[in-house]
């Protein structure tokens, strides 16, 4: 036997890839118990707030609105998918079975971002429908289409934070440690009411919070924003993507050896 | 030949601790390549905790370890490893094929699926989810997941646990069916009948210290005689003398005895070991010992280990009181 060749060559790499986030996908998207409720969440919150309860005052509410349920709704599925699902993997052993095998620790990342991405997908689809339709917003093609290209992107630094808090706490505290951060931060941050409203301490700490970055990111396509350059808010959450992969990395090897 | 000589696992007086217990105490096991190794040994004695050294999720101490002349947990050597974790699992939600076919793309020379549904018993339940299958099927499919990449060594950490007679027994098969393909098998049980069937090679692992080892053949040799059991009403005194009498000097050290050793007397039930049951029998009936239920019966392998086990704890705590 050729023991000489035993690394995967670069087809081999690719096709990995593919069928990690294959397998990843089915067995997300066969647990309608997570899928429901993550796509439900945020499309019930604008249908109240940003459409209904909107409906006396101008289409500026549902734009705002839009773009801060459309953050509050990709978030989700990325700290959950990563944060509890990683924690229950982590703990059934199933984490392990893979660790011990050859696989390439990207490709088990890769795969989550790919799921965290289908769910923006999906979310942000429903979402412009019904602004589109119920919601009467009016924005250029170019605006949607930045919106949306933003939401996808932003979705990142979520998938690092909720990675973190999956390898580091155990299953049955993942999900109340990924809601006491989710909801508060998603609060403080603008996305139910504006930061602009809030009394002044509470805006200068919104500056702290990742959500608040991405709201604003959005928000500026539409010309909504509180006026920040958009390269502070980009470097705001790159630096939160690294640093949260960073911690990460070294919370993966520390579950890899006991 | 000179190629089955080749070592795949070099352990070199391995400590390791889990806080301040020794888990593993300076371990040192060359293991060849195509050998079927068994660590036979209680809970705690360290079987699992040597598996998961030589896999690299335990740090070593003291002492090293080399796998394929390679560091444990790298790459290059998972590649050419596969395993049954005792503690791992699979997403209920996705079916044994899907498992297969992922796991198979982590090898670069991975077996075929037919294959892997062949050796593992897997075919007709290809189809099924995880949570649909039984705890012997389960099984099967965690032995072809650690044999999916053709590995040169696997490892199986107590993979019959819980398991019914009739599955162990198809595990077995599987087991079997992979053993002349080449791969050093390493396998940790409780069953002292598994390790007889499948084993070049049994350890007995006892504390964290590796206590003998040898050829099931070997351990059976090294408790030949029979078992002799009986009830009696006679009291216990007149018992412990008749043994005393027989020359063994006291009834309660473990000392090889040809007439009888290993002595258990309890509540009027009497169990000995002896290399000569005949001789031993005559001066029962002669001293007129009261008896009923009387047994004689060849030792088991189980009972070889056992009485094994139980001489090297009596030495180390002999050794401790001295010290």
């Amino acid at each position: 036997m050729n023991t000489s060749v035993n690394k995967l060559s670069n087809s081999q790499l690719f096709a990995l890839f593919v069928i990690e986030a294959k397998t990843e996908l089915l067995k997300t998207f066969r647990t309608p118990g997570f899928v429901l409720p993550s796509v439900l969440f945020p499309v019930m919150f604008y249908l109240f707030f940003g459409v209904i309860f909107a409906m006396n005052t101008n289409t500026q509410v549902s734009a705002y609105l839009l773009a801060t349920y459309g953050v509050f709704g990709v978030m989700g599925p990325a700290l959950f998918s990563f944060g509890a699902a990683v924690a229950v993997e982590k703990d059934r052993g199933m984490l392990a079975i893979k660790q011990i095998s050859p696989m390439p620790i990207l490709a088990y990342f890769f795969a989550k971002v790919v799921t965290a991405l289908s769910f923006a997908i999906i979310i942000m689809t429903i979402l412009f429908s019904v602004a589109l339709t119920l919601g009467n917003v009016e924005l250029s093609l170019t605006q949607w289409l930045a919106s949306f290209a933003i939401l996808m992107v932003g979705v990142l630094p979520f998938c690092a934070i909720g990675l973190s808090i999956g390898l580091k706490v155990k299953a049955q505290a993942a999900a109340a440690v990924v809601n006491l951060i989710y909801l508060p931060m998603s609060f403080l941050s603008g996305l139910w009411i504006p930061v602009t409203q809030f009394p002044e301490f509470l805006q200068q700490f919104a500056a702290f919070l990742p959500p608040f970055h991405f709201a604003q990111l959005v928000l500026k396509v539409q010309g909504m924003d509180t006026g920040i350059a958009w390269w502070i808010h980009i470097l705001a959450l790159l630096a939160y993507t690294v640093i949260f992969t960073v911690f990460a990395s070294r919370a993966y090897k520390a579950s890899d050896s006991r | 030949m000179q190629l089955s000589q080749t070592i795949f696992i070099d352990i070199d007086k391995v400590s390791v601790n889990y806080d301040d217990v020794v888990a593993i105490n300076q371990l040192s096991l060359k293991i060849k390549k195509g050998e079927v190794v068994s660590l036979l040994g209680e809970n705690g004695a360290g079987k699992s905790t040597l598996i998961n050294t030589i896999l690299g999720r335990c740090q070593v101490n003291t002492g090293s370890i080399k796998i394929f002349g390679e560091q444990p947990g790298s790459q290059a050597a998972k590649v050419r490893i596969g395993t049954i974790l005792q503690d791992a699992n699979l997403p209920d939600n996705v079916t044994v094929k899907e498992q297969l076919n992922l796991f198979r793309h982590y090898y670069p020379h991975a077996r075929s699926l037919e294959d892997l549904l062949n050796i593992a018993m897997l075919k007709g339940i290809e189809e099924k989810r995880m949570n649909k299958l039984s705890g012997g099927q389960k099984q099967r499919v965690f032995f072809a997941l650690a044999i999916c990449g053709n590995p040169d060594i696997v490892f199986l950490d107590e993979p019959t646990v819980g398991l019914d007679t009739s599955a162990r027994k198809e595990f077995w098969q599987c087991i079997e069916n992979i053993k002349h393909q080449g791969a050093s098998i390493i396998l940790t049980t409780h069953y002292l009948e598994e390790a007889e069937a499948l084993s070049d090679r049994i350890l007995l692992l006892n504390q964290g210290n590796l206590i003998w080892q040898g050829t099931p053949t070997e351990i059976k040799n090294n408790m030949t005689g029979k078992k002799v059991s009986f009830h009696t009403s006679a009291p216990k005194q007149t018992i412990v003398a008749f043994f005393d009498s027989l020359g063994s000097s006291d009834v309660h050290t473990n000392d090889t005895n040809i007439e009888a050793c290993d002595i258990n007397i309890q509540a009027g039930k009497v169990e000995c070991t002896s290399q000569t049951p005949e001789v031993l029998l005559a001066r029962l009936f002669a001293q007129k010992v009261p008896l009923h239920n009387l047994l004689v019966e060849p030792s088991k392998f189980e009972d070889a280990v056992l009485a094994m086990n139980e001489q090297m704890s009596n030495k180390a705590v002999a050794k401790e009181n001295v010290a």
